[in-house]
């Protein structure tokens, strides 16, 4: 072990070398509350080896030394059924990694009697440990009684309480941390045989006087209505609506204010910039492109906030149970349906929570069903589209007509996605085992803010790296084919290019870019779907992700057009071919488009993801190729039907 | 299966203390004979004692033997033993109070442990006076002393926990109460 590089004192020691202090737990145990409380917010993640379960690990003062603290996936036993529960027994056995010095067995006191089962697993792997009691304040509360010395003289091993949200209990615990190498052991090990098992949890809890907690009276109370067949689909549908709307209502004077901000910036790069091709790099691709995106940051944040506030809640496990008879009909389970909501956000975070599915049937149905649901990057390219199709005034009875199809849309993902998964669960993989639907339904507790910014700030962050990275990488990238190669006043004027005549020059240059040609080369494909070689250039950039798309067609429009894009767009017309000079953007094309991007999957970070969660290029593979197809087809369904009906 | 769990005896690593449901065993003493599995763990040495106590089995390890690799042979002993109660014999300890020195190690395990810390949550000292004839004397210090509150502390938190470990307690009482002839003897 690491007794010999333990050195107290040496704050500059790497983080491999200091004791690993691992914490394990069930899910809702307030795991992460007490990882928070130890580590501050010098946390760290990343990925254990080989698989997609997060990896958080960050390091603890106490004293004059420091530890390492490792958060390890929950699981309620450790006879592997899940991959973050292969992962955990992994670690614990050192197997691929190294394993831990110490362990922090988190317990929830609520569900002390469950949990003690999972205490005699881990303590009978033999190392040093310290039972973390959490939710105490709750168990008082609700009228339940433990006495944390008996049940510590009962075990073998120190235990403290802690109010993981308040920090209470967290300095004793930093205190028991630092002399962890005298801590006690079971003399025994706890008996492995289920009967012994059973036997020891009820003497240790007879022992430290266990009172199990009243059931919880509000969350009986709230239940009873929640999770009523009638009543609680009615709240369901009600807590859906307000979650859709909040996100829509609430951003757009946020969205707003980013677009007010890089207006200006832009601005003051075309009165500052003189050199013609930095104020384009600059005003065109950098500014134009990731400001054009960057407007969607607070709708993504406003729907990662709801989401973690619907976790931390608990509402969550209760829209499962809502749901397990709905995802029944497509031959899933009502865990699926967290997958699939928080896909709205986001088919990474979505095709993650399949995690939490045990029948590994289910998990690839429900990651080829996820990039189905309409994710926050599709929004920009819907709102853009939209804008061009719906008169903003247009009203369908009370509803105005831009939400009613932005509605549509969406319910347009959610069916294609349910039938997906139902295709893929009926045609799929037929070995795998039915498991048995659990669910844990943990009482209404406040979300703890902290947990909350979190997850918001997780999400906002990616977002932006995304923004800094692809994004500014691709639209730079498209920004230089668009504008080479390089082509003479001469050449110009030769082609009969009123060379005084900005607009005419950049419209001559782009139709004449590398990126026109690449457009033109796939023409064949998209000329049935009405798209022309700029909407072309638009789709493969979005290709990498799909908010690209919108940065690109402003790129274009603005270069033909550089006074405004919006209006540009919709008087683009066909530069060439039969159709040469009617107008691109005409309802049946936008229809074309919108279903195209509905369907379509154009997210290179969502087939990574669904690599590493599936172990093989299979199901990647899978994914694209039916997707890609099922987006032409139906783009052109969309745009036989949108031409028969106006004409 | 009889619940049943194992805790370390203080200063005395080869004893090892099984705690057992209250109400299954009466006499505390040696035990002479047991049924067959724990009764071929004395016979080949593996324990060198067999005590019955109150709501516990104590176990002294044989010598050169480490509970680490004979406790669970113990422990399924125990389990199939207590399953037969009435195949237990036990030789009552002599000069009758020998439960007495059990019952002070319980009660000062509680005054030294969570009935103490609420009691100096809450200003005020309990200290262990005597332990006689089943009977727990106790002198209740600082804020305790006087506190209409002492007696629920008393007799809820101590007597009651208490209880649950030495069933045979007759009393808890307040050494001031005591000297003033009031005794408590509610059980």
């Amino acid at each position: 072990m690491s007794s010999s590089c333990h050195e107290s004192g040496q704050p500059a020691a790497p983080l491999t070398q200091l004791p690993q202090v691992a914490l394990v737990g069930a899910p809702n145990a307030g795991k992460t509350s007490v990882f928070n409380a130890l580590t501050g917010l010098n946390a760290k993640t990343g990925n254990y080896p080989g698989v997609t379960v997060s990896r958080f690990a960050g390091t603890c003062r106490v004293g004059d030394r420091k530890l390492a603290v490792e958060d390890l996936p929950g699981s309620y036993g450790l006879d592997p059924v899940s991959l973050d529960e292969q992962v955990l027994v992994d670690v614990l056995d050192g197997n691929g990694m190294r394993a831990p010095d110490v362990l922090l067995i988190v317990v929830d006191a609520t569900t002390l009697r469950r949990s003690l089962g999972f205490v005699a697993q881990v303590l009978a792997r033999g190392l040093p440990s310290c039972v973390v009691l959490t939710f105490t304040d709750e168990l008082l509360r609700r009228q339940g009684a433990v006495d944390v010395d008996a049940l510590s003289q009962a075990l073998g091993v120190p235990v403290v309480a802690v109010v993981g949200h308040r920090g209470h209990g967290i300095a004793q615990l930093r205190e028991q941390l630092l002399d962890w190498r005298d801590w006690p052991t079971p003399v025994i090990p706890p008996p492995v045989d289920p009967g012994e098992r059973d036997a020891w949890v009820e003497s240790v809890l007879s022992y430290a006087g266990y009172r199990a907690a009243q059931p919880h009276g509000r969350t009986r109370r709230l239940d009873a209505v929640l999770l009523h067949p009638i009543l609680g689909t009615v709240v369901f549908f009600a807590v859906m609506v307000l979650f859709f709307q909040t996100v829509f209502t609430l951003a757009a004077p946020l969205q707003e204010g980013v677009e007010a901000f890089f207006g200006v910036l832009s601005g003051w790069v075309s009165v500052h910039v003189t050199n013609p091709w930095l104020s384009g790099l600059l005003g065109d691709a950098l500014i134009g492109g990731v400001g054009g995106v960057l407007v969607f940051l607070p709708q993504i944040m406003l729907l990662f906030l709801l989401i973690s506030l619907l976790e931390g809640v608990g509402y969550m496990s209760r829209a499962a149970f809502l749901m397990d008879r709905v995802m029944g009909r497509v031959g899933l389970e009502g865990r699926a349906f967290v997958a699939l909501l928080s896909s709205f956000a986001c088919a990474i975070p979505g095709i993650m929570a399949t995690r939490t599915l045990p029948s590994a049937r289910d998990r690839i149905a429900t990651m080829m069903a996820a990039p189905l649901m309409t994710c926050a990057a599709r929004l920009p390219v819907y709102v853009v589209l939209i804008g061009l199709l719906v008169d903003p005034a247009a009203t369908f009875g009370p509803f105005g007509l831009q939400g009613l199809v932005m509605f549509g849309l969406y319910l347009l993902g959610a069916v294609a996605a349910m039938l997906a998964a139902w295709t893929f669960k009926k045609f799929g993989d037929r070995r795998g085992q039915p498991t048995p639907f659990y669910l844990e339904m943990p009482p209404y507790r406040l979300p703890s803010p902290r947990a909350v910014l979190l997850a918001v700030w997780g999400a906002a962050s990616s977002f932006l790296r995304k923004c800094s990275t692809i994004i500014v990488a691709t639209t730079m990238v498209l920004w230089l084919l668009l504008n080479l190669p390089l082509h003479s006043t001469e050449q110009m004027q030769a082609a009969g290019v009123d060379t005084a005549d900005s607009a005419a020059v950049s419209a001559y240059v782009v139709d004449h870019s590398y990126a026109a040609e690449a457009g033109r080369l796939v023409a064949p494909v998209f000329d049935p779907l009405g798209f022309d070689w700029r909407i072309n250039v638009g789709v493969l950039s979005a290709q990498s992700a799909r908010e690209t798309f919108v940065a690109t067609l402003g790129q274009v429009a603005a270069a033909e057009d550089p006074e405004d894009p919006g209006d540009a767009l919709r008087a683009m017309t066909y530069s060439d071919g039969p159709r040469a000079g009617q107008p691109i953007f005409t309802a049946p094309t936008i229809a074309a488009l919108l279903v195209y991007f509905a369907f379509a999957l154009q997210c290179m970070a969502t087939v990574g993801v669904i690599r590493r969660e599936t172990g093989t290029w299979r199901w990647p593979l899978v994914a694209f190729g039916y997707l890609t197809v099922a987006a032409w087809l139906m783009a052109y369904l969309a745009r036989t039907v949108t031409s028969f009906f106006v004409g | 299966m009889v619940p049943l769990h194992p805790q370390r005896c203080a200063d005395e690593p080869d004893l090892l203390r099984w705690v057992i449901p209250a109400d299954l065993l009466d006499p505390v003493g040696v035990v002479a004979a047991a049924p067959p599995p724990l009764a071929g763990l004395l016979a080949d040495g593996t324990l060198a004692e067999l005590r019955l106590e109150p709501a516990a089995v104590v176990t002294r390890l044989g010598p050169r033997r480490s509970w680490r690799d004979q406790g669970p042979r113990v422990r399924g002993a125990l389990h199939a033993a207590l399953g037969e109660p009435d195949g237990w014999h036990v030789v009552p300890d002599s000069g009758a109070r020998a439960g007495d020195a059990v019952l002070r190690t319980l009660a000062q395990q509680l005054l030294d442990g969570s009935v103490g810390r609420f009691a100096a949550a809450h200003g005020g000292r309990i200290d262990l006076v005597d332990v006689r004839d089943d009977v727990v004397t106790v002198r209740l210090a600082g804020a305790c002393n006087g506190c209409p509150a002492a007696r629920s502390t008393l007799h809820g938190q101590l007597e009651h926990r208490l209880r649950q470990r030495y069933p045979a307690l007759r009393a808890v009482v307040d050494h001031a109460a005591r000297s003033s002839a009031s005794r408590t003897t509610d059980r």
